[in-house]
């Protein structure tokens, strides 16, 4: 009998360790399947974005420097002049050796990147509450509108956000084993290597969810551990801070700041010279009072419902606009799960609430709000909450059998209406409805330039659809050595070729006979004749290619 | 600091009634002080009460001569209720025809708001050990509240009608008590439906709410027969109301707006065009149902009446409805009225359900049309606010005290924030609010009207056109008897002329075509910027142009 007692919670636990791991196996399973399925075509074709990202990963495999020449960049690449940081460049490098130049290899490291922080909210979820928890959180994670939609595209602040959740996930895990703080310090470190936000996200997320969990006691009694971390932590922020003023680093950060918006002075100026710049005009109506009240718009504009739950971002690169950042229902989830969180006041549960406090920072302090992608970092976290609600719907109704199971049907219909009303119209709409904003054509443009008209000198294309000369390169054929030695040489618009081999890039449209041209159809003349055209799928023609005889 | 927070605690639990007498005398300030000169100028709704009720308090009837007890005033057009306009007759009678006067009621109003808000959070949180403190809580915020303070210094029937919903509430908690509890409730929901019409879906929410709040499994059935009492008779109360011959013509006007409901074309546009890129397969049919986009329309809409920066930050963008640099309610109250939530929903279940349900239907009228977000429509939810930032507060002073000395410290801190945030929005109220907002308080009007009225003993003609509803200011500023209004014969209930003097854009034409002496008065673009005089607004904004007109050859 004893020995049955001893034994039974053992092999029960195990059973449901099993499980645990079962269930969490197909979560990941189904994540990868919502990833990778279609991954090189939905979204229709690269943004210019990810085609800079593409070639310079390319360029740095071929010859270990950037298109432009710069040997291995650590904290960003120049790119268009936007200076991204360089992790993610970093990562499709060894996919463009195994499959090429493509647009799979340029956006695998961001859907694995999604797929591993299922993994992570799974774990954090077990680790702060119980394993259905976590398993909950992991499956809304996985099929939420929000995550699928960046996992999908090489945006780099879907890697942040991976290194982000593995960062707190190791915090959870040095609980048992301090040594996971050293590895927890080193992610949050790299996370600032591949998004901007994360600069100011990892700092404050890793203080502050080291604090809660740890706790000052642990500290103290790991002091030399702790300090250890620290210095990692520093090692990483260091060439951050040296370069505080260096391009590389303030060019982003200037242009985007929301310190550069200069209506916010403007109206200042007008309010006080109305009040004939009395004392009090000066102070009500000083700068930094509106920029206050700006930077408190903008953090609240991230938590709106219409953003969260009903239209997501405007920009439709970043959503579908037919979807929330997560499906409409979550509204009563997340909400219920803010609550039991606070219900259960146990301090680890602060964890989540600065997680999304936090994420909010980077939008409040830019132009541009609300963004998708500068909040993803919230993603992990609101996919918690929604998970604790829903757990603690159900559990709040199981009392009475009507009303529970008339629930369970209820969340069971929307969840699974939602989900394939957002898959049917991601994968069937989207793709038609964006295509202008992928840069749809520019594959099909040089892929027949290059094939059918490989005995032309010059081709002149026109910047209308943005930013050509990338393209050019990436579906291209000019040798990677020969684009970094022009470098210096040849004309650029912001860090963007003027010229690329065969191919000039301008805003005029020559008047050269013979000239192979390719432009929008409004802007070809009546008398030049069409070789070729490029429609986008809904039939509306985009590139004509033409010459004057 | 210590003896501050207590000093504040013992005055809050000791002396309740002199500290609501202080919030009322602080409400009463804010709300009174300088009412006839900000907002500037009279709106045309405001200016259009005050026409109507000017007639009513000297003939008993409306300016088209109708009976001043009739359901539905035509007014200009608009089609009012009657409530807000014969209180403000006999504001008239009592200050005089001028804006104090026309605003007046719905000051009293916000005044009164702040009492029946106080009475009502006793009544709903009667549970609580502190309700008293909840409820001078709950006062202080709606004294303070920016949508409070706005909406009480103009003269909108919404506010009115939301103060008279309130007390339908506070009648219906004590309805258990009398039978005349549920006529007074019923008395004040009528009340309410007939100064501002949105109300009417809100009363019967409230009150199925209310009731269920005290219901309990012995009291049931009496409480059910007074509730069926209750709303038989507001229902017997509105048949004036739906069976004026104005009723239909009403429902007309306010559903011309474009709202979700009717947007036909771009829902089922939106659905079709996403079915025919399915070849209208059934899972497009299911998937792109136009009442999806109907509901999603709507969801929209509830969003932004429900954003936070609507709600704390910039406020409705309609500088009558708001200033632009506040929210509805003052910033620093945002983690007040968290908390307040968190507390109804861990302490008061059945309570915060009903204010939920409240604060729904209270958006629906603001939710429906498209021009969001909209501090007016929404304006029954403002009892609501001031009920959960007064449980919130309690809840902060609750901790504060428990923590002692630096609980007092930031219980005096958190005061001080209040304080200064409201000193800011007074500050920009007073100061740059009048000049920011002049043109949508129609500033000038008024001085066009009483150029009018200063050149009608000349003896020449005189036209006015500018606004096409201009009759309206002069027949309120050159004091125009109501008598001589209802002989006027109206057009579409507007009067073309009064006296002397022709309204709009015909009328101009024809002056200055005309060949003798007088007036014509108008925008410089419809007098070809051949202006003689301007005439400046009291922002100091130049608003129409005067030309003399001479009959041809003379000088």
């Amino acid at each position: 009998m004893k020995r049955l007692r001893t034994k039974q919670p053992v092999v029960s636990e195990q059973r449901i360790d099993r499980k645990y791991w079962f269930i969490l196996l197909c979560i990941i399973v189904l994540a990868a399947g919502l990833r990778l399925f279609r991954l090189g075509n939905v979204p229709l074709s690269l943004y210019w974005e990810e085609a800079a990202i593409g070639y310079d990963a390319y360029s740095i495999a071929q010859t270990g420097k950037d298109y432009h020449g710069n040997p291995y960049p650590l904290l960003a690449f120049p790119s268009f002049g936007d200076y991204k940081p360089s992790l993610y460049f970093y990562t499709v490098v060894p996919f463009t050796w195994l499959l090429g130049r493509s647009e799979v290899a340029v956006r695998l490291p961001s859907a694995l990147a999604g797929i591993m922080t299922v993994f992570a909210v799974a774990e954090i979820g077990r680790l702060l509450w119980r394993g259905k928890y976590g398993l909950i959180a992991a499956l809304l994670l996985a099929i939420q509108p929000w995550s699928i939609q960046v996992s999908r595209v090489g945006f780099e602040t879907n890697l942040a956000t991976m290194l982000l959740s593995f960062g707190v996930l190791c915090v959870l895990y040095s609980k048992t084993k301090m040594r996971w703080l050293l590895v927890s310090t080193a992610l949050f470190g790299l996370s600032m290597y591949a998004y901007h936000s994360a600069r100011i996200v990892a700092p404050l997320l890793g203080l502050v969810t080291v604090l809660v969990v740890l706790g000052p006691q642990t500290i103290r009694k790991n002091i030399l551990l702790c300090v250890s971390s620290l210095f990692i932590g520093l090692l990483f922020l260091a060439p951050i801070l040296v370069n505080l003023k260096n391009p590389v680093i303030s060019m982003r950060a200037a242009e985007t700041s929301i310190f550069s918006d200069p209506s916010v002075v403007e109206e200042s100026n007008v309010l006080r010279e109305q009040q004939s710049f009395s004392p009090i005009s000066r102070v009500l109506y000083h700068r930094y009072t509106l920029f206050g009240q700006k930077i408190l718009k903008q953090y609240l504009d991230n938590f709106s419902f219409s953003f969260l739950f009903v239209d997501g971002d405007e920009n439709i690169r970043h959503g579908t606009q037919e979807f929330g950042l997560l499906y409409h229902w979550e509204a009563v989830t997340v909400l219920v799960g803010v609550y039991s969180l606070i219900k259960k006041k146990k301090k680890e549960f602060w964890v989540i609430v600065a997680w999304t406090m936090i994420a909010g920072i980077p939008v409040a302090l830019t132009t541009l709000s609300p963004h998708t992608l500068r909040f993803l970092s919230a993603a992990p976290a609101f996919a918690l909450l929604s998970g604790l609600g829903l757990i603690e719907i159900v559990e709040y109704i199981r009392g009475n059998k009507i009303v529970s199971n008339l629930t369970l049907l209820g969340v069971i219909l929307s969840f699974t209406f939602s989900f394939a009303a957002y898959l049917h119209y991601y994968f069937r709409h989207y793709p038609i409805a964006s295509s202008v904003d992928w840069q749809y054509g520019y594959k099909q443009l040089v892929t027949t330039l290059e094939t059918d008209y490989k005995n032309r000198d010059r081709i002149y294309v026109t910047r209308e659809q943005g930013r050509p000369s990338i393209y050019f390169l990436f579906y291209g054929s000019e040798d990677v050595n020969a684009v970094q030695d022009q470098d210096k040489t040849i004309a650029k618009d912001q860090q963007e070729l003027l010229r690329v081999g065969r191919y000039m890039f301008g805003d005029f449209i020559p008047t050269e006979k013979g000239l192979l041209v390719a432009s929008s159809p409004a802007k070809k003349p009546d008398a030049a004749v069409e070789r070729f055209s490029v429609s986008l799928p809904d039939g509306k023609q985009i590139w004509s290619v033409w010459e004057r005889l | 600091m210590e003896c501050v927070g207590t000093t504040m605690n013992t005055a809050l639990i000791r002396h309740p009634k002199h500290i609501l007498f202080g919030i009322i005398c602080l409400a009463t300030l804010l709300r009174v002080g300088l009412l006839g000169k900000i907002p500037v100028g009279l709106y045309i709704d405001e200016v259009a009460i005050g026409v109507d009720a000017v007639s009513v308090s000297q003939t008993g009837r409306d300016m088209h001569g109708n009976s001043a007890l009739q359901a539905i005033y035509p007014s200009y057009g608009d089609y009012k209720l009657p409530v807000y306009i014969l209180l403000s007759a006999v504001s008239v009678k009592m200050f005089g025809t001028n804006e104090f006067a026309v605003r007046f009621p719905s000051a009293v109003a916000g005044v009164g708001t702040v009492v029946a808000v106080y009475i009502l959070a006793k009544d709903f949180f009667q549970r609580s050990k502190q309700k008293e403190r909840i409820a001078l809580c709950a006062a202080a915020f709606i004294a303070i509240m920016p949508w409070s303070i706005l909406f009480s210094r103009s003269g909108f029937e919404g506010h009115v009608g939301q103060f008279f919903l309130l007390l339908s509430a506070v009648a219906a908690f004590r309805s258990h008590k009398s039978i005349w509890w549920c006529i007074i409730t019923a008395l004040f929901g009528a009340m309410a439906v007939y100064t501002y019409y949105s109300v009417r879906f809100v009363f019967p929410v409230v009150l199925v709410g209310v009731m269920s709040i005290q219901m309990t499994s012995l009291q049931w059935k009496a409480l059910v027969g007074k509730f069926l009492l209750s709303i038989m008779l507001w229902m017997v109360l509105l048949i004036p109301m739906v069976r004026s011959p104005l009723y239909e013509a009403s429902q007309r006007f306010r559903l011309s707006a474009r709202s979700v409901l009717q947007d036909y074309d771009k829902q089922v546009g939106r659905a079709n065009e996403l079915r025919s890129e399915d070849q209208f397969s059934l899972a497009s049919r299911v998937f792109h149902h136009r009442y999806l986009y109907l509901v999603k329309d709507l969801a929209r809409n509830y969003a932004a009446n429900m954003s936070l920066p609507f709600l704390f930050l910039t406020g409705d963008p309609n500088l009558r409805h708001g200033t632009g640099k506040v929210g509805l309610m003052l910033f620093p109250t945002l983690p007040i009225f968290l908390i307040g939530m968190y507390v109804i929903a861990r302490r008061y279940k059945k309570e915060g359900f009903v204010l939920l349900m409240w604060y729904m239907v209270s958006l629906l009228p603001a939710s429906v049309p498209y021009e969001i977000p909209h501090a007016l429509r929404s304006l029954n939810a403002l009892g609501v606010f001031g009920l959960v930032l007064g449980i919130g507060a309690d809840a902060c002073i609750h901790w504060c005290l428990s923590k002692k000395r630096m609980g007092y410290v930031l219980l005096v801190a958190g005061f001080c924030i209040i304080i200064v945030s409201l000193g800011m929005f007074m500050a920009d109220y007073l100061l740059s609010y009048p000049s920011r907002s002049a043109m949508v308080w129609f500033d000038g009007n008024k001085q066009a009207a009483s150029f009018l009225a200063s050149k009608r003993g000349e003896g020449v003609s005189l036209a006015a056109s500018g606004d096409e509803k201009m009759f309206l200011w002069y027949a309120f500023y050159a004091g125009i008897s109501g008598k001589e209004l209802q002989t006027i014969q109206s057009i579409s209930y507007r009067k073309p002329y009064i006296g002397s003097v022709k309204f709009g854009t015909n009328a101009l034409n024809d002056a200055l075509r005309a060949n003798e002496n007088g007036y014509a008065l108008g925008t410089s673009m419809e007098l070809y910027d051949d202006v003689s005089e301007s005439i400046y607004g009291a922002s100091g904004i130049p608003v129409y142009g005067v030309k003399r007109i001479s009959p041809k050859g003379a000088k």
